[in-house]
């Protein structure tokens, strides 16, 4: 039984993923890999580390949901910036749209039985 | 911030293992890897030195990278790469080179895969194929080091046989054939392809790059010579840059590459593949190739030698009947050779019977040819031939009957012929056909020779004849010779023996003394109009020129030479020349045409000069109508004195006229041989005459003075500028001699050597009597001196 719910728990983690990094993003304006994992980490299920941020807003980037750009530094290697663009903004509110419906669905469902 | 390499090779690792982690949905494994390798930078700044456990501990804070969760990285080859080792890698990289090698040494392609060297790095790409399929781990410099090398030869090779892959489609389009020819192209495409998908092993690249680039630089290099002896030997069609280009190549030619168009079935020694391909040799154009002619003379005036081969396969000779010796050939060799002879030291003459057995071990029946030198003034007096065990006296006829019957017999009807004709000098060739497959042949020489005196006219001398150039595989060193002379006959310095036993070697003469009673003034013979007379008056001095060619083969003994000329001949000129006259000094190396500077000596040295002609090999001999020539106009004496076995092509030319002598002896000996010839040497000149009455006091001997008198006699007809060719061939003829003009030759029967308008033999020669019947005779005697002894004894 555990393992089924931690199996379902990592599905329902891997498909939020997105949408919340997509909103941290709009919230953040533009952010480079850590702010948004930092921003992130006080959210449930938004706990992740770069390792799984990278190749989540690389695929984003092919999809055209967000842009790049690179701030060279003095200090060390340069900083990649992501923001959303505007085929970004459209998807997140779209996702967004869909994930309220479905959530008041299941909320729907779940008083009634209560 | 400094890296140790540990540290550097471990963050590559680490981070090919986060590249093969990624999956589909992972987003661009480029542009994931490059965000991971930031973030990992960024998070060791400050630490210094970087060491593995602040990259592991950077990669730790990293977390799992898509989906996969990053374990400790073995030190694995990040080289390996990471294109896919699909059906294209095997059939290309491993299967076909793998096909193409196989095939290229099955069949024997030399010109492809000319060293072991071609070979190896050939078989380096199907061996790095599965190598780097299989990923072997912690062998990360050599593979690297295999695929560059792998991909080096593939590039070398689809570039050098660029030219035939249209060949190979339209051969792959209309039969199916010709997918190895494309096979280095093939392996190169992917191979390269490989290595530029490597972006994340950014070490792979610039060592496979040199690797590749130092297999290139190999073949290249190992082509280049090759290359450039191919470019030299194109130069060399024109005979007129020959010199030049053998001079070329003897510094940085291929010898063995030469050797090759003249003996092509070798192994090892062929190439250069670039050019195979270019020339279009496989396929196309073969014929641009340089000829076996061009290659036979530059290879002899680049080393001196000539093509005498450790002998070949042939199944059709085509020299048989034809008065060139040529190589060995495979399997003819001579399985006996012995000279018996009969000497008069009195009298100074000598007649030789030289008796050849030849056999032919291969599975044809071959032709065999001997040139021979004779005694100096020396003639073959018989021939004879053994057929079906019956010995076949020679029929004598002109030259060019007797040369034109064997071609007939020999070339076309194939039975059983033996012809002997004059080369020039004293020197003879001896053609014998068939020496049956698996079977022998038995043939031999009557030889009559005079025997120059000693200046103490106590001792007669014989130079033994010997052969200068075959084409038998394996000829003995050395030949047992039975002697006979009533004054006693040996080697000099030995003790003399009337029957005198022993061997002699067969490629360079020995001289025999045998002895004389000093006060014997004349010799005779009853002819056909009274007597034939030789006397000896004492020599005149002459003047002398040696002309020394400044060759390889006389390089081992041109200090002795010097010495000996110096001491023996001390009022002679001595020249050096090459192709044109050299200082002293010159160098001796490679081969040379002596013809012009030769035919300049006998011109420049007149009427009363003797020039003495010292040279290794004559292959070449293209001024040889100059010297014929010069010796017809000036009427001087050349004596050609050869130190190594082959021919002297440019004696043919000379064949006839006056006064040209032959020696073939080592390079050690020719001071002293060139002083026992008269003219030369302070030997006595001998003198023979027809007259109706002998002198009283001439000792009587046998009829072959009367054949050296018709020698001389067709030597005088001969020479001049206004040879009397139809008297001499008639004196030649009808004393059975072997001259310019005539020739002794042995068909099958009588009627066949009638057809072709010869004179039967009727063995007027007397033939010195078998060693076994020589035997027979000694037993018979013995047993009826003791049989009389006895029965004196009884009486008694």
């Amino acid at each position: 039984m555990d393992d089924h719910l931690t199996a379902w728990t990592v599905q329902v983690r891997k498909g939020l993923l997105e949408v919340l990094v997509l909103n941290a993003l709009r919230s953040a304006g533009e952010a480079y890999g850590y702010d948004l994992v930092r921003s992130l980490a006080g959210h449930p299920g938004g706990d992740l580390g770069e390792g799984t941020l990278y190749p989540l807003l690389s695929r984003l980037r092919l999809q055209g949901l967000v842009a790049t750009r690179l701030v060279e530094s003095d200090a060390g290697p340069a900083r990649k910036y992501y923001r959303l663009t505007p085929a970004g903004e459209h998807t997140l509110d779209a996702m967004n749209d869909h994930l309220d419906t479905v959530l008041a669905g299941w909320k729907r469902l779940r008083a009634r039985r209560s | 911030m400094t890296w140790n390499d540990d540290a550097r090779n471990h963050l590559e690792s680490r981070l090919l293992q986060v590249r093969r982690g990624l999956g589909p949905d992972d987003g661009d494994p480029d542009e994931v890897v490059a965000d991971c390798r930031r973030h990992v930078e960024a998070a060791l700044l400050g630490i210094n030195p970087v060491d593995v456990a602040a990259v592991d501990a950077a990669f730790a804070r990293l977390g799992p990278v898509g989906g996969a969760t990053p374990v400790p990285a073995p030190v694995t080859d990040p080289g390996t790469g990471e294109a896919p080792r699909g059906f294209l890698w095997w059939f290309l990289v491993v299967v076909l080179p793998a096909l193409a090698l196989g095939m290229g040494l099955l069949l024997d392609m030399v010109e492809l895969i000319p060293s072991p060297l071609h070979a190896l790095l050939i078989a380096m790409v199907p061996a790095t194929g599965v190598l780097d399929a299989l990923r072997p781990g912690g062998r990360l410099r050599p593979l690297r080091a295999l695929r560059g090398m792998a991909l080096g030869t593939s590039v070398y090779y689809a570039i050098a046989l660029a030219p035939t892959f249209p060949i190979a489609v339209i051969g792959i389009l209309a039969i199916g054939l010709g997918l190895l020819m494309l096979a280095p192209v093939g392996s190169a495409v992917v191979l390269l392809n490989t290595t530029l998908r490597d972006r994340s092993a950014p070490g792979i690249r610039p060592w496979t790059v040199l690797w590749a680039g130092f297999a290139v630089m190999v073949l290249a290099g190992f082509d280049a010579r090759g290359v450039y002896t191919m470019a030299q030997l194109d130069e060399a069609r024109d005979p007129a840059a020959r010199p030049a280009v053998a001079a070329r190549l003897a510094v940085w030619g291929d010898p063995g590459m030469v050797e090759d168009i003249l003996e092509p079935s070798g192994r090892w020694r062929s190439g250069p593949v670039i050019r195979t391909g270019w020339s279009g040799t496989w396929g196309m154009g073969e014929s641009d190739g340089p000829s076996q002619e061009v290659a036979a003379e530059v290879l002899f005036r680049m080393t001196g030698r000539i093509r005498q081969g450790s002998g070949r396969s042939v199944w059709w000779d085509e020299l048989r009947g034809r008065q060139t010796v040529g190589p060995a050939i495979h399997g003819l060799r001579a399985q006996e050779s012995r000279i018996d002879g009969s000497l008069d030291g009195d009298a100074g003459l000598a007649y030789l019977e030289w008796s050849w057995v030849f056999a032919n071990d291969g599975s044809q029946a071959q032709e065999a040819r001997c040139e021979l030198v004779l005694p100096p003034e020396g003639a073959v007096s018989r021939l004879t031939l053994w057929v079906d065990g019956v010995p076949r006296e020679a029929a004598v006829g002109s030259r060019a009957q007797t040369i034109a019957a064997y071609q007939q017999v020999a070339v076309r009807e194939q039975r059983d012929p033996a012809l002997v004709t004059t080369l020039g000098g004293d020197r003879v060739l001896l053609q014998v056909f068939p020496v049956p497959a698996k079977g022998t042949l038995r043939v031999r020489l009557g030889i009559t020779a005079p025997m120059p005196l000693a200046p103490d006219r106590a001792r007669a001398r014989l130079l033994l004849p010997v052969v200068a150039h075959h084409n038998l595989e394996s000829l003995a060193e050395r030949q047992p010779v039975w002697l006979a002379a009533k004054g006693g006959v040996g080697p000099v310095g030995a003790i003399p023996a009337v029957d005198w036993r022993g061997e002699a070697p067969l490629g360079s003469s020995v001289l025999l003394e045998a002895g004389r009673s000093a006060t014997v003034a004349a010799a005779w013979t009853p002819d056909e109009r009274g007597a034939v007379v030789q006397t000896w008056r004492d020599p005149e001095p002459a003047p002398v020129t040696v002309v020394i060619e400044a060759g390889a083969a006389l390089a081992p003994s041109a200090d002795v030479l010097r010495r000996d000329l110096a001491r023996s001949l001390p009022a002679a000129r001595i020249q050096f020349i090459q192709d044109e006259p050299v200082t002293d000094g010159t160098p001796f190396r490679g081969g040379h045409d002596g013809s012009g500077a030769v035919a300049t000596a006998v011109a420049d040295a007149g009427s009363g000069g003797t020039v003495v002609w010292i040279h290794g090999p004559q292959p070449i001999g293209r001024r040889g109508q100059d010297l014929r020539m010069a010796l017809d106009r000036a009427g001087g004496r050349l004596v050609e004195v050869a130190v190594a076995p082959g021919p002297v092509v440019a004696l043919q030319a000379t064949d006839g006229a006056g006064g040209t002598r032959s020696l073939r002896v080592a390079g050690d000996q020719v001071a002293a041989m060139i002083a026992t010839l008269p003219g030369i040497g302070p030997v006595p000149v001998a003198e023979r005459r027809r007259t109706a009455m002998p002198p009283d006091d001439a000792v009587r001997t046998s009829d072959h003075l009367v054949r050296l008198e018709a020698l001389d006699r067709i030597r005088t007809l001969l020479a001049g500028m206004q040879p009397d060719r139809a008297t001499a061939q008639a004196l030649a003829q009808h004393h059975r001699l072997v001259t310019p003009v005539s020739g002794l030759v042995v068909l099958e029967t009588r009627a066949q050597e009638i057809a072709q308008g010869l004179t039967p033999g009727d063995g007027a020669v007397p033939s010195i009597p078998e060693p076994e019947t020589w035997a027979l005779l000694a037993v018979a005697l013995a047993a009826l001196a003791t049989f009389a002894w006895r029965q004196r004894r009884r009486t008694a």
